[in-house]
């Protein structure tokens, strides 16, 4: 079961290589066994699109899910931690909370777009609402979890120099609930893209999640994958972005 | 994907056990809702009051039932073949470096991806069935299991890997005997947030290409101001999540080291 | 001593850190010892006592020099067989049982792995949990047990495919004086009702004495052997040795000579 630690540039090369044979290989079946263009378009089909729509749809729609995504998952980070951060000073909040902000995360917040509309209309704060929903919970559950487990000989080490409670919070319970904290903000990025996407899909009104749904209901599938490849470009990066900033933060693994 | 300590603390049994402040606290937030909407005179087709939510689970279910099962059941197949795959390709990945070096940021990659736009596309080939739905769960919620696994079995024990070198096991009794059980806890840990995954895919795809299923039932309701409805099918979407954390969680317990 | 059992001859190790800067962490070691017997190895923390037994158990390679054991030699591309490792025990500074079998399955562990399923030896591993008191909790969980009982089980658990060679890295390292006494004196008696070839890491020079025939000294950076010391005693060995004026000058030219290097390594 081990495994051999190869070279930073093997890990480099690896993925990019396995990803060009993929695309080879999509586009080499397309050809090979005839694929509607309908059903799934060629690699270079979706290239083509991508360049051609991309000053006049494709970025307004990206700028637009990166504007959901991002406003919703910056509401969420402070919340899900102000959250966290007030519970985990009382016992009683603790036990409380903690079962309805599971039930909460797993509970998947589109169900509840459809009755936003109700009060909202089609209003762009929408889709930032839920994404905010979808994000914090799973913020505030893991950074809770992270600040209960602190060991009782730390908090009596900060009890000892006469430090205050909030003093040793911060210098304590936070660092040491670190990898914790980025557990939840890695998994509150994946749902924040996909929350924005669906909300995109059912409310509409631009981004990338109505510019698939747009095309795939015009049969442009070349258009469609190509916001697909961008809205996973995104994801990719917003979790390449949380991971970076947690190599800086946890300097201690 | 960390070692979640997170998740893994708060078994359901526990909470079951000490289940009386959560219960208070819901009972609160519903009391709280309750007089809201009638002090401020709400009218009921935008937000239903939790007495009608009530009523509508009561009255409702007969007629939802063929849309809960429907839901369901997708989401348990869904999960529990992302739980297979993610496992089986964790000890794959874990066993050959090469394939660790490929794959690995190919899945990191793969769960960052919303499936959910993926939906409308596969609909186009494989039609308004539950595969499109059971297959954009599995590749959601399989990354989870897959990372957080790998990271489990390639960090065993040294000491305890020692012990089988030492008696030259071969790859397969030293995966069964030390590797898996050591990192049972890590694959669990997967399995806990890949059911978050598979919830909110499974039931956004039903929402977004749905002809059956809850969540294609929430915009029928809507649509004709049942709003009542509309929250007792969030209900049961809600249920189902208590059902597979628990069901995670009893499992879980059940290991005692 | 008779012929020889067990030679390494110019057993070197070097190991790479993580930079590409190499330590050289054993050179030119050598050792004979026939069969039967029981050597120590004794020396600072570091000097690599513990790489040369599992270079004896093939868990690390040596980078240089060859290994024979009972007339069957390997080095850096020479493995051992598998037949060869089943006749050799290891027992670990830690207890390391697995959590997650029960003491006897732990026990059996070995015997699983090597494809020994019959009562017979079922009946070797309830002997050996007798031998040292432990059958009661032959259905307990390492968890649910002490660690003097845990280091007991460990032990047994390295000679229960009865192996003609036994290594011991510093397996009571970390109990305390009283349970130390007793389990060395279990270990003397089951040395003599097996017959086994045991070698025994430790950095206690009185244990080293009390137990074994002949002592290595170490001493580290690099890590080699400065000295060999026999150990001339009556069998049976007991207690009662500790306060022979003999054993106490076996102890201190030992401790003079890992002193010695201590003091040098200060300048």
């Amino acid at each position: 079961m081990t495994t051999k630690p190869k070279s930073k540039l093997f890990n480099i090369c690896a993925p990019i290589a396995l990803i060009i044979l993929l695309v080879i290989v999509w586009q080499i079946a397309c050809t090979a066994f005839d694929i509607s263009f309908h059903v799934l378009p060629k690699p270079a089909e979706v290239g083509r699109a991508l360049l051609e729509n991309f000053p006049r749809t494709i970025f307004p729609d990206m700028m637009a899910s990166v504007k959901v995504m991002l406003a919703g998952y910056c509401i969420a980070i402070p919340l899900g931690f102000a959250i966290a951060a007030f519970s985990s000073q009382f016992n009683l909040a603790v036990k409380s909370i903690m079962p309805v902000l599971i039930i909460l995360m797993l509970t998947p917040m589109a169900t509840l777009v459809p009755i936003f509309k109700l009060f909202l209309g089609v209003d762009p704060t929408l889709k930032i609402i839920i994404v905010v929903l979808q994000c914090t919970p799973v913020i505030a559950v893991n950074s809770l979890s992270g600040f209960i487990y602190v060991p009782q000989a730390k908090k009596d080490l900060m009890r000892a120099l006469g430090c205050r409670k909030w003093e040793s919070f911060f210098r304590v319970t936070v660092p040491g609930a670190m990898p914790q904290i980025f557990t939840g903000l890695k998994l509150g990025c994946i749902l924040c893209t996909i929350a924005a996407m669906s909300a995109d899909i059912s409310v509409g009104q631009g981004g990338l999640g109505y510019r698939i749904q747009v095309a795939s209901s015009l049969s442009a599938t070349d258009l469609a994958y190509a916001a697909i490849v961008i809205a996973a470009i995104l994801g990719v990066v917003l979790y390449m972005a949380v991971s970076l900033v947690e190599t800086r933060v946890i300097t201690w693994k | 994907m960390e070692k979640n300590y997170a998740l893994k603390n708060a078994p359901l049994v526990k909470i079951l056990g000490s289940g009386i402040p959560p219960i208070v606290l819901i009972v609160a937030l519903l009391a709280f809702w309750q007089i809201s909407c009638v002090v401020r005179d709400i009218p009921t087709w935008m937000l239903a009051r939790p007495t009608a939510v009530g009523g509508a689970l009561a009255s409702g279910f007969g007629a939802l039932l063929p849309d809960i099962l429907s839901t369901y059941a997708n989401i348990i197949i869904g999960f529990a073949l992302a739980v297979a795959i993610g496992l089986a390709v964790a000890i794959l990945i874990s066993s050959f470096s090469l394939l660790s070096s490929a794959l690995t940021p190919l899945i990191i990659a793969l769960c960052c991806i919303p499936m959910v736009t993926l939906v409308p596309m596969m609909m186009l080939v494989l039609g308004t069935g539950p595969n499109v739905k059971i297959i954009a769960i599995i590749i959601q919620a399989f990354p989870l299991v897959n990372l957080n696994s790998v990271v489990a079995f390639l960090n065993v024990s040294p000491e305890r890997l020692e012990l089988m070198q030492s008696l030259k096991a071969n790859r397969v009794q030293s995966f069964l005997y030390c590797v898996f059980p050591d990192g049972i806890h890590g694959v669990f840990t997967g399995i806990r947030l890949a059911s978050i995954m598979a919830m909110v895919t499974g039931v956004s795809s039903e929402i977004i290409g749905g002809n059956a299923g809850l969540g294609s039932r929430i915009i029928y309701f809507i649509n004709f101001s049942k709003t009542a409805d509309a929250f007792s099918c969030i209900i049961y979407i809600a249920v189902l999540g208590i059902i597979i954390y628990g069901v995670i969680s009893i499992i879980e317990s059940r290991v005692k080291w | 001593m008779e012929k020889p059992f067990v030679t390494i001859e110019n057993v070197s190790k070097i190991f790479q850190t993580r930079n590409r800067s190499s330590i050289a962490a054993l050179k030119d070691i050598n050792m004979q010892f026939g069969k039967g017997g029981f050597v120590s190895i004794v020396g600072p923390s570091g000097c690599g006592k513990s790489t040369i037994i599992r270079m004896i158990d093939d868990i690390i390679k040596p980078t240089a020099g060859a290994i024979t054991v009972d007339g069957f030699t390997y080095d850096n591309n020479v493995p051992i067989s598998k037949e060869r490792v089943q006749k050799m025990g290891f027992i670990f500074q830690a207890p390391n049982l697995y959590p997650w079998f029960t003491v006897k399955q732990n026990v059996m562990l070995p015997l699983k792995i090597y494809g020994k399923h019959s009562q017979e030896y079922d009946e070797v591993a309830d002997r050996l949990l007798d031998s040292v008191n432990m059958l009661g909790y032959a259905d307990a969980y390492p968890a649910e047990i002490s660690g003097g009982m845990s280091q007991r089980i460990g032990v047994i658990r390295g000679m229960v495919h009865e192996p003609e060679i036994l290594m011991m890295d510093e397996p009571y390292g970390a109990l305390d004086e009283s349970t130390r006494e007793q389990l060395n004196m279990e270990l003397l008696k089951i040395w003599k009702d097996t017959g086994m070839t045991i070698i025994f890491i430790t950095h206690n020079v009185e244990e080293a004495v009390l137990l074994s025939e002949r002592v290595y000294v170490m001493e580290s950076h690099p890590g080699r052997i400065v000295a060999e010391i026999n150990i001339e005693f009556d069998q049976p060995r007991t207690l009662g040795l500790l306060t022979e004026e003999k054993f106490g000058r076996y102890c201190m030219e030992i401790e003079n000579l890992i002193g010695k290097i201590d003091l040098s390594k200060v300048k």
